[in-house]
């Protein structure tokens, strides 16, 4: 699947460094070498995904082959940032898979009608973590066939 | 104490005590001999009647002395003294008056004691003894006792004061004081004796010993004595007040002869000489200074003056002292209020707070039981009459339209039923708690002869005189026992008045405490949303760095290399196991935190739901656990009930996982889950028997195990959140499941509760509604 020996590019979008750290480590536990890119809010994501601001300079926003999405981030909520992009036609074809604390089937709901790929509950015990991360990846960077990659420039 | 003046002619009919009411002791036409009595006609003081005494007393004649002046017979000195006391306003005050006889008897003194009835005067005449009188000595005596008797500290010791001061004026080898009650019975309430004469105290006598007639003179002529209770009496000659045409009326005389009953009574006790003082309180008979002697024994008029003025001042200080004894009564009352207001206010309940103080109102109120009768049921203290009784005893009082205190010393005269208990419950204090006859605070005196036995000495040999048996202290006792049958001792008017007090602070409470009820469930409501809201926030909030804790640790774990226990990294994995552990039991906590905290926020409306099928769902969801351990859980055929359905899932749930969790290691578990008494539906027998006007709105059902059970005081704390009785590595669990079983129960509003025995087993009881709240 990989064009290059660039490890493919996965972008996440969580405010919290603890939770930077752990998934960081998750992975690296689970032996996927991927590009993590992290962002702390709804604003930052889109300046990364626009290439604006900060991520306006070359190389330093490589297109995502996936976007973590933490739905409660601070200003810029993660439901209003996956609705901006499944609304902007050079974005929506992103998959974006929610990251969320959250059991409630009302939050599950709602993030699936508006247009997430998948929903997944942060696990608290790390082999759980680990686990769902692998299986994650297996599916969609190895299973599935996912979108061209080239994000339109502004 | 019969004391019942002689007729005239006694012969005449037999005497017995039935005929001394009818007895006319005012006339009985004779007189003690140790005195001589001449009614004189005014103003020339012409004898026209002396008793026969006279001859022994003057050497005169009867004849002679009916025809001879004063003057020729006593000397110009007392005639003079006589015709000044006849002058005076105040006859009494002169008495005695000195008078001394003239001529061949010269010399002889006596004391005087003059009185005018029906127009004559009277002049009656005892042997002076000398020394007496206005001697300093005495004069001191009189002062001392009254100084005594003012400083007495309250009725009991006055009145002993007065014995013992009667006592040593006279003499006399016993001197007690007899009370009336209301009734006239009498009791023996102080006494002081010689130690030679047996103790009358504490004695019973019934009104009949002390017959109308014999008050009415009493009240009259406070002092009689009796010197010789063997004497003679001697007959007035003539018998005949030529003014009425009728016998002399001796009423004020104080030679006035005795009824050979009281004389006969007098010598069965072994008394020959007798005196009374007479304590008349606003111008009723109060009781009686009483003297006993076992000889004969004379006292001067001088010094049983003494005696009235000590029962004068006794009945003053009687007065004061019982009036301080109200006042005391009512402090007490109030003090005894403040702390039941007090006690009342901080106990969880008015039974509760009541059953603390009840010894004390009863000691208040000298009462031996208190009941509490209101529609709940009633609160009984101390001794009552049964349930029933009571039942039956507050209809019979709604009936006789009692709406205000109602007092009385002999219920079983107005309430027939009531003789059966009269030994608990003769006197009665109702006052009616509210405008409702129904509720009532009742208070119980027992029959006032169960209360007193018998003082005298039962192996005493009875000695039976000329009028029988009955003429006994003993004998007094049972007649006065057969009186106060079926009565108590009276309610006094300040002990209604404490009783209506203490029904307004206890109707107070009652309204206080509905009033606070409601001030405190609207409080509780309150936090109640308060906590809800913030533990449900306060679950999601906490479950974030809770979860980076157990991530945490969990990276930290595969870092350790995998040694040996008791090297650095096992002791390393040890620790982060620690934290593991931790964390899992605080995401439990937190969970069932967020759980407890759902069943308010997520209401769901109530619909019908048949437990039989909500029943089965949980079975199977517990099936593991069942076979794991064995259990057999029965259940017979549950009601249909409105309800969440999905939260009386939970609430079975929990408590059949309860039973399930908590089971005997040396048993296997055996459950049971039934509905108690199911309603019957509407028109069946069962609730026509019952006569329910409305079909029954809750459904009782029962969850009872074989399981360890659990220390019974525990029943209110297990409903508790978080409240656990096994720590967690004994039992796993947060200690929250009860809390949401009752949680889920009172949002139905029902109730649960539980009963337990430690080893033994337990039994959950929780209502739900039939019907429901909104519907």
């Amino acid at each position: 699947m990989e064009r290059d020996t660039q490890p493919p590019c996965i972008l996440v979008a969580e405010d919290h460094n603890h939770d930077k750290f752990i998934l960081t480590e998750v992975f690296s536990r689970a032996g996927i070498a991927a590009d993590l890119r992290f962002v702390s809010d709804g604003e930052q994501m889109l300046d990364y995904l626009y290439r604006r601001g900060p991520f306006a300079e070359p190389g330093r926003a490589p297109t995502p082959r996936l976007v973590l999405l933490d739905l409660n981030m601070p200003r810029l909520d993660g439901r209003k940032v996956l609705r901006m992009v499944r609304a902007d036609e050079t974005l929506r074809h992103l998959p974006m898979i929610a990251l969320s604390t959250s059991e409630s089937p009302k939050h599950i709901n709602e993030a699936y009608s508006i247009g997430i790929n998948a929903y997944l509950i942060k696990p608290a015990s790390i082999p759980d973590y680990v686990a769902k991360v692998s299986s994650l990846w297996k599916f969609w960077l190895e299973t599935a066939s996912l979108p061209a990659t080239e994000v339109a420039r502004p | 104490m019969t004391d019942t003046s002689h007729a005239g002619e006694a012969e005449r009919e037999p005497i017995d005590l039935t005929t001394c009411d009818r007895e006319p002791i005012h006339i009985p036409g004779s007189i003690q001999p140790h005195g001589v009595l001449l009614a004189l006609l005014e103003p020339v003081l012409r004898p026209v009647s002396v008793s026969a005494s006279i001859t022994a007393h003057t050497g005169l004649s009867p004849e002679a002395a009916l025809l001879m002046p004063l003057r020729n017979w006593l000397t110009p000195d007392s005639l003079r003294r006589l015709q000044a006391a006849l002058a005076s306003d105040d006859l009494a005050l002169l008495n005695p008056i000195r008078i001394e006889l003239a001529g061949p008897a010269g010399g002889r003194a006596f004391d005087g004691i003059l009185h005018r009835h029906d127009g004559l005067a009277m002049l009656e005449l005892e042997p002076r003894a000398e020394a007496d009188g206005a001697s300093g000595v005495f004069f001191r005596t009189m002062r001392g006792a009254i100084r005594r008797l003012q400083a007495a500290a309250g009725l009991q010791d006055a009145c002993e004061i007065a014995a013992r001061e009667v006592r040593h004026i006279t003499g006399f080898d016993r001197v007690k004081i007899y009370r009336f009650g209301a009734d006239w019975c009498g009791q023996v309430i102080a006494e002081d004796r010689a130690g030679t004469i047996p103790s009358l105290l504490d004695f019973h006598f019934p009104a009949s010993d002390i017959p109308a007639q014999s008050r009415a003179l009493y009240t009259r002529n406070t002092v009689r004595i009796i010197p010789d209770i063997g004497y003679t009496p001697s007959p007035l000659r003539p018998d005949r007040n030529p003014l009425t045409g009728g016998p002399i009326d001796l009423s004020g005389a104080v030679l006035r002869s005795v009824s050979p009953i009281h004389l006969e009574y007098m010598v069965n006790m072994a008394v020959y000489g007798a005196m009374s003082v007479s304590i008349v309180r606003d111008g009723r008979l109060w009781g009686l200074i009483s003297c006993h002697n076992t000889l004969p024994r004379f006292v001067s008029f001088e010094r049983r003056q003494a005696c009235e003025l000590i029962a004068q001042v006794l009945t003053w200080q009687i007065g004061v002292l019982e009036e301080a004894e109200v006042i005391r009564h009512s402090v007490r009352v109030r003090t005894v209020q403040h702390r039941l207001l007090y006690e009342l206010g901080g106990a969880a309940d008015l039974q509760a707070g009541l059953a603390r103080s009840g010894g004390e109102l009863l000691a208040l109120m000298g009462a031996s039981g208190l009941a509490l009768c209101g529609a709940d049921g009633i609160t009984a203290f101390g001794s009552t009459p049964g349930e029933a009784q009571i039942f039956e005893l507050v209809k019979f009082l709604a009936q006789s339209g009692v709406r205000d205190a109602h007092a009385t010393d002999r219920l079983p005269a107005e309430h027939a039923p009531a003789a059966e208990y009269a030994g608990i419950a003769a006197g009665l204090l109702a006052v009616p708690l509210g405008r409702s006859s129904q509720s009532h605070m009742l208070w119980f005196r027992p029959e006032v002869a169960q209360t007193v036995t018998w003082g005298g000495d039962p192996h005493k040999p009875v000695r039976i005189g000329p009028h029988g048996g009955r003429l006994q202290t003993r004998a007094s006792f049972d007649a006065w026992c057969e009186a106060v049958r079926g009565r108590s001792r009276p309610w006094q008017n300040h002990e209604v008045v404490a009783a209506i007090e203490l029904r307004d602070l206890v109707v107070d409470v009652i309204l206080g405490k509905a009033y606070e009820l409601e001030r405190v469930n609207r409080q509780l409501a309150r936090s109640n949303d308060e906590l809800e809201s913030f533990a449900y926030v306060a679950s999601h909030d906490l479950k974030e760095p809770l979860r980076h804790i157990e991530a945490f640790a969990g990276l930290l774990k595969e870092l350790l290399p995998p040694d040996a226990p008791g090297s650095e990294g096992g002791r390393l994995g040890t620790m982060v196991e620690g934290i593991e552990a931790s964390s899992r039991r605080l995401r439990a906590l937190i969970n069932d935190l967020a759980e407890y905290s759902r069943i308010g926020r997520q209401a769901r409306p109530l619909s019908p739901a048949d437990l039989d099928a909500v029943l089965a769902e949980v079975l199977a969801d517990l099936r593991p656990l069942i076979q794991e351990t064995g259990a057999s859980v029965t259940s017979q055929h549950l009601p249909e009930v409105r309800c969440d359905r999905s939260q009386i899932r939970q609430l079975l749930q929990n408590l059949v996982s309860n039973a399930l969790k908590y089971r005997h290691p040396d048993r296997p578990p055996v459950i049971a889950v039934h509905a108690v008494d199911v309603p019957a539906r509407p028109g069946a027998a069962g609730e026509a028997e019952r006569g329910g006007a409305e079909p029954r709105a809750h459904v009782r059902i029962a969850i009872a195990d074989n399981g360890i059970g659990f220390d019974d005081k525990y029943r209110e704390q297990i409903f508790e959140p978080f409240q656990r009785l096994h720590g967690p590595d004994e039992y796993e669990g947060t200690g929250i499941g009860l809390a949401i079983c009752r949680k889920i129960v009172q949002r139905h509003g029902g109730t649960i509760h539980a009963t337990g025995q430690t080893g033994e087993g337990a039994v959950f009881v929780f209502t739900l509604p039939l019907r429901g709240l909104e519907s």
